[in-house]
């Protein structure tokens, strides 16, 4: 697909995942633009194993875990192991705060450790399949499926609880 | 009930102005790396096409002229480097002046060449009248003299049927010698090409070190880039196989095998511009066509 084509189809997206990886509407607008521009230097390296939005998200999450490490936020730390714990400003922007609800599960979400936000974003917002975000993700499907259940569990808390019943 | 909340999540999206200024500048950016890659491409075919040249001026270098001897008796003396020239262009080339002559074997074993000089001690040496021209694809041996001399000897009919176009004497070995003397040479070819522990284990490592870049490139997505530790092994390795099979199959293989993966590397680009409908990255197919060569040396081991 051109990349005009496909920064028309899938913009908002990938701008909408990032945003949820990184609480931040200017980052997430940076981050965005290096996601597609990225794309066109790996574009006929893409092999259709998975779908274009599938490889864009990858790039992106890409993109914003090198984000943090330029930031040094996992300075001295493996990443790989450590980031999960690291927790960093989230806040919903003010077009949320009138909606009380929404404002509620944005901040949750923020509050959720690192890696059950992406998969919770994957399989609860964006729709992905396991399989999809494990792709995504880098990850097993078993870690995927438990990172969402644990996630899942975890956000019901942070809500109060009362909001799965 | 959580899941229902978090599908319908309200999600802000990019407004207009961010997505036509990010558009300019992903179209400004998508020409100029259009233009990096056909760059890229021409310049890659230049040093193709030059490299072609190279190889090709080497391997029809004219011959070395030959400056009849009027010798009547022929000794072939002490014998210090015995060269098998197997290739169909070894009477052009027999003075090996061209450093990217391969198609070769010899042996510095004095056992081996002390059984060359018995067997041509006693042979009866005549005038050759015939026309060598006719012998294009005969096999040719080159014998170094330890008085720093050269003797270059033509095996024309391979039956044990000599002729030195230097002095253009023939003789004619007997059936047994002749055996005994392509017997030498079996063993010596054999010695020459075997594949001893070190090679394998070399290669696997080689390999590992490739199949570890792939899945380690595969885990980010997309190919990127790699270390300069694992592009310098792929080239040494690259260099190494086509050195090998060069040595082996000889030049003409080399090139045909080339133009194969050419053509083939120009199909496969083709049917990428065809089916995908995208610019293909001439670095990535320049890159399959180095770990082609190695899978196919690989191959023919």
């Amino acid at each position: 697909m051109p990349i005009k084509s496909m920064y028309v189809t899938y913009s908002d997206s990938i701008y909408q995942f990032i945003y949820f990886l990184v609480g931040d509407d200017e980052l997430a607008k940076d981050l965005t633009q290096e996601t597609f521009l990225k794309a066109i230097n790996s574009n006929p390296q893409f092999r259709g194993e998975s779908s274009e939005k599938t490889w864009l998200s990858k790039i992106a999450r890409n993109l914003v875990y090198d984000h943090f490490r330029r930031k040094r936020l996992l300075k001295f730390i493996p990443f790989l192991h450590e980031h999960e714990q690291i927790d960093y400003t989230y806040s919903p922007e003010q077009w949320l705060e009138a909606k009380n609800e929404q404002y509620e599960l944005y901040e949750a979400l923020g509050k959720l450790p690192h890696h059950y936000r992406e998969a919770i974003v994957l399989r609860k917002i964006e729709q992905f399949s396991i399989k999809e975000s494990a792709q995504i993700l880098g990850w097993n499907e078993a870690k995927v499926k438990n990172a969402t259940e644990r996630g899942m569990k975890k956000m019901n808390e942070l809500l109060g609880g009362e909001r799965d019943a | 009930m959580l899941d229902s909340k978090l599908r319908s999540l309200e999600r802000k999206t990019l407004d207009e102005e961010t997505k036509n200024s990010q558009l300019l500048k992903l179209n400004k950016r998508n020409k100029d790396y259009m233009k990096k890659q056909k760059f890229t491409y021409s310049v890659t075919l230049v040093l193709f096409g030059l490299l072609l040249f190279v190889f090709s001026q080497t391997i029809t270098e004219s011959p070395k002229s030959i400056q009849s001897q009027q010798l009547t008796n022929f000794e072939l003396g002490e014998v210090t480097k015995a060269y098998y020239l197997y290739s169909k262009r070894a009477d052009r080339m027999y003075n090996l002046t061209s450093p990217f002559y391969t198609d070769k074997i010899f042996t510095t074993d004095p056992a081996v060449l002390n059984e060359f000089e018995l067997l041509f001690k006693n042979s009866e040496w005549l005038p050759f009248n015939g026309d060598l021209t006719k012998y294009t694809t005969s096999i040719n041996y080159l014998f170094q003299l330890e008085n720093g001399e050269s003797v270059y000897l033509k095996e024309i009919n391979e039956d044990g049927f000599f002729v030195n176009p230097n002095t253009m004497m023939q003789t004619k070995l007997a059936q047994q010698s002749h055996e005994q003397f392509v017997f030498y040479w079996m063993h010596i070819y054999m010695g020459k090409n075997e594949f001893p522990p070190w090679k394998i284990g070399l290669l696997t490592i080689l390999l590992l070190i490739f199949v570890y870049a792939a899945i380690k490139s595969n885990k980010r997505g997309t190919i990127e880039k790699n270390s300069s530790l694992i592009n310098l092994s792929g080239l040494g390795l690259a260099f190494f196989c086509i050195h090998k099979m060069n040595e082996w199959l000889g030049v003409n293989h080399l090139l045909t095998l080339l133009l194969i993966f050419t053509f083939f590397m120009s199909a496969t680009v083709y049917l990428h511009i065809l089916i995908k409908k995208q610019e293909p990255n001439w670095k990535y197919h320049i890159q399959r066509i180095f770990m082609a060569n190695i899978v196919l040396f690989v191959l023919f081991i």
